[in-house]
């Protein structure tokens, strides 16, 4: 078997595993509530684009903000496994050749993800900017290339090289370019991606020709990127889960020295898991933070209830994978203790995660009416106590 | 009256690896788990910790099924896995503080009765230390000090002395030994045949899934007719006149 058919076999085992997984999904009713969701934020986002003047700068810079975040995210998928190190060792070179193939597959696929991006955001530019058709293809054409620059770079940071500055350099680039863009000409910016772009594909294709890989680096990064997929899946279907690098914080231990921490093994591990593991506190404080702002700028009552109560079911649900942890670990299995002290642990730290974030939204909301705030904060509990209650201890019940 | 294993057929998924297989182990005593890779060894150890359900037969611990009484049952027993399993979120001192916490013993108490076997696997420097910044070796030690913290009636012990350096194979093979002169019942498999024929008092030889032989170093020399035979020498010999596979 060569690595050519080697991968080939993974990739069929990977999208039909995803393929699977995405049946559920499509079937979910989540799917109806969400397309209600995005057809409401479509609708605002009309409603405020004609509202917004002639060379508006507060909008652009929202939407420069938006962008170098989508850049940011999103890897190369590679489909490295960790036996690679040892097994493919030998076989370098020919992994050559698969790995542009991915770098070309991403690349392609993103393309497609920042051209819709693109499309979107150009009912914003004509408004603001008055662009003509030329730049608006122009744009589109620009962000997929700044897309297109990221990726290879992080292509590149997979060689055994030390190319960690080609990527923060393009990220920094790349941001630069945008606000060219956004700020100066359209033109400009285009030139100066496709330029970057150009450049990039020269360096990648034709001059870099080592073919040594730096294998630590590519299975973990494959591995946060199959860990996020999952994650995001993990909304509609259980999925296996697999812990994240873990940060020691030791600054603060002092969360872990309360009566409540020290209450059952479960709640000493889980509250330690969650703030060690970023991927557990990172996601809770970020969609704390961007549901906390779309609160703090949103007047309209029924809008911040539904930012709320989708944030706080979306901090639910990224928790929920903390049960798995400790159904997967066999250390607790041979524990001396009851299932239902296990569950009870479970749920009752994920009701004192949501009601803090609920308490921030509170406070937040307070920007918009003491009254708004009070029936925000009411309808917020009682979707809480509802999710954590009823829905949770169905959920715990299901076998991972 | 310690462990029982009562005609125990177990396995995965229906297929049976384990063929009615019984034995006891005794207060004080210490038994040697002995077999090659894949002859039943870690799967009797599975059963008897409960991670799995026999098809049939009974295990009992002091007179008490998994099924009758959990938690006391679970209390009781202290175990060394193969492979080391340990939290990726927790330190070293988070470990035995937890293990102190799930037995019952105490997180203080706990760290209290761990001083002395850290210093003395010469661990006593990292307790801030993740498991991820531990060696094969060292993971292998905190699994025998979080063992032997809860002070239960029964260790079960699976292949021990892998990965650890030959001072530390010293000093678990004396926390053993002592632990049993104490009374504490104890199950070891292992493939190092020398260290067990130093230091157990009955052996039990399985192969494919049944009991092949089992009794003291005399009984085994009696029953294979080689005098004076060492354990290795005996084991070696046997497996090539039976043909020992797997």
């Amino acid at each position: 078997m060569t690595t050519d058919h080697l991968f080939k076999r993974r990739r069929q085992v990977y999208y039909k595993k995803l393929g699977k997984y995405l049946k559920y999904v499509l079937n979910d009713h989540f799917v109806l509530a969400l397309l209600l969701l995005f057809g409401a934020l479509g609708f605002t986002y009309s409603e405020y684009v004609e509202t917004v003047n002639l060379g508006a700068v507060l909008p652009r810079l929202v939407l420069l903000v938006i962008l170098i975040g989508l850049l940011t995210i999103g890897r190369v998928r590679t489909l490295i496994e960790p036996a690679d190190s040892v097994f493919l060792l030998p076989l370098e070179e020919e992994l050559e050749a698969v790995m542009k193939g991915n770098l070309v597959y991403s690349v392609s696929f993103f393309s497609i993800f920042m051209m819709l991006v693109g499309f979107m955001s150009l009912p914003l530019l004509t408004v603001t900017l008055a662009i003509t058709q030329a730049e608006a293809v122009m744009w589109v054409v620009t962000l997929v290339c700044w897309k297109a620059s990221q990726l290879m770079s992080l292509y590149n940071e997979g060689k055994q090289k030390d190319y960690v500055v080609l990527r923060q350099s393009s990220i920094f680039l790349a941001s630069m370019g945008l606000i060219i863009s956004l700020f100066l000409s359209i033109v400009v910016g285009f030139v100066l991606s496709v330029a970057t772009v150009l450049g990039l594909i020269w360096f990648s294709f034709y001059y870099e020709k080592t073919t040594r890989w730096d294998f630590e680096y590519l299975i973990e990064s494959e591995s946060k990127r199959v860990n996020s997929l999952y994650r995001l899946l993990n909304l509609f279907v259980e999925t296996p889960y697999h812990s994240n690098k873990v940060r020691r914080f030791k600054w603060l231990d002092g969360l872990f020295s309360s009566r409540f921490t020290d209450a059952s093994p479960t709640i000493f591990y889980l509250a330690r898991v969650f703030i060690r593991n970023t991927s557990f506190s990172g996601l809770y404080l970020r969609l704390t933070v961007i549901g906390g702002i779309v609160i703090v700028f949103t007047d309209s009552l029924i809008i911040n209830l539904l930012i709320s109560i989708l944030f706080l079911y979306l901090i639910g649900f990224q928790l929920l994978p903390l049960n798995q942890m400790i159904q997967q670990s066999i250390t607790f299995r041979l524990y001396p203790l009851s299932n239902k002290l296990r569950e009870r642990a479970i749920q009752q730290l994920l009701l004192y995660l949501l009601l803090a974030a609920g308490l921030v939204f509170f406070l937040l909301a307070l920007n918009s009416g003491v009254v708004e705030a009070t029936v925000l904060v009411l309808i917020n509990l009682v979707f809480i106590l509802g999710f954590i209650y009823v829905y949770v201890p169905k959920r715990l019940r299901k076998k991972a | 009256m310690s462990l029982t294993v009562n005609n125990v057929t177990g396995g995965y998924s229906r297929i049976p690896v384990l063929k009615d297989i019984s034995f006891t182990i005794n207060d004080g005593e210490l038994i040697g788990l002995i077999g090659l890779n894949g002859a039943g060894k870690s799967t009797t150890i599975r059963h008897i910790m409960g991670l799995m359900e026999p098809f049939a037969g009974e295990i009992k611990l002091d007179g008490k099924s998994l099924n009758e009484a959990p938690e006391e049952y679970r209390r009781k027993i202290g175990f060394i896995p193969e492979t080391p399993l340990l939290y990726d979120e927790l330190t070293l001192r988070e470990h035995i503080e937890i293990t102190g916490m799930a037995f019952g013993v105490g997180k203080d108490e706990a760290m209290k009765r761990a001083e002395p076997l850290l210093s003395m696997f010469r661990l006593d420097g990292r307790l801030e230390w993740f498991p991820s910044d531990f060696s094969k070796g060292m993971k292998q030690k905190v699994m025998i000090v979080c063992a032997f913290i809860i002070d239960p009636s029964l260790y079960i012990i699976d292949e021990p002395f892998l990965g650890l350096d030959p001072l530390a194979i010293r000093d678990l093979i004396n926390l053993i030994v002592e632990k049993k002169t104490q009374g504490a019942s104890i199950l070891m498999s292992t493939h190092v045949l020398a260290n067990a024929e130093r230091i157990c008092d009955r052996f039990i030889i399985i192969d494919q899934g049944i009991i092949y032989a089992h009794g003291t170093l005399e009984e085994l020399r009696l029953h294979f007719n080689s005098p004076g035979a060492s354990l290795d020498d005996m084991y070696t010999r046997l497996a090539d006149r039976e043909g020992f596979t797997q």
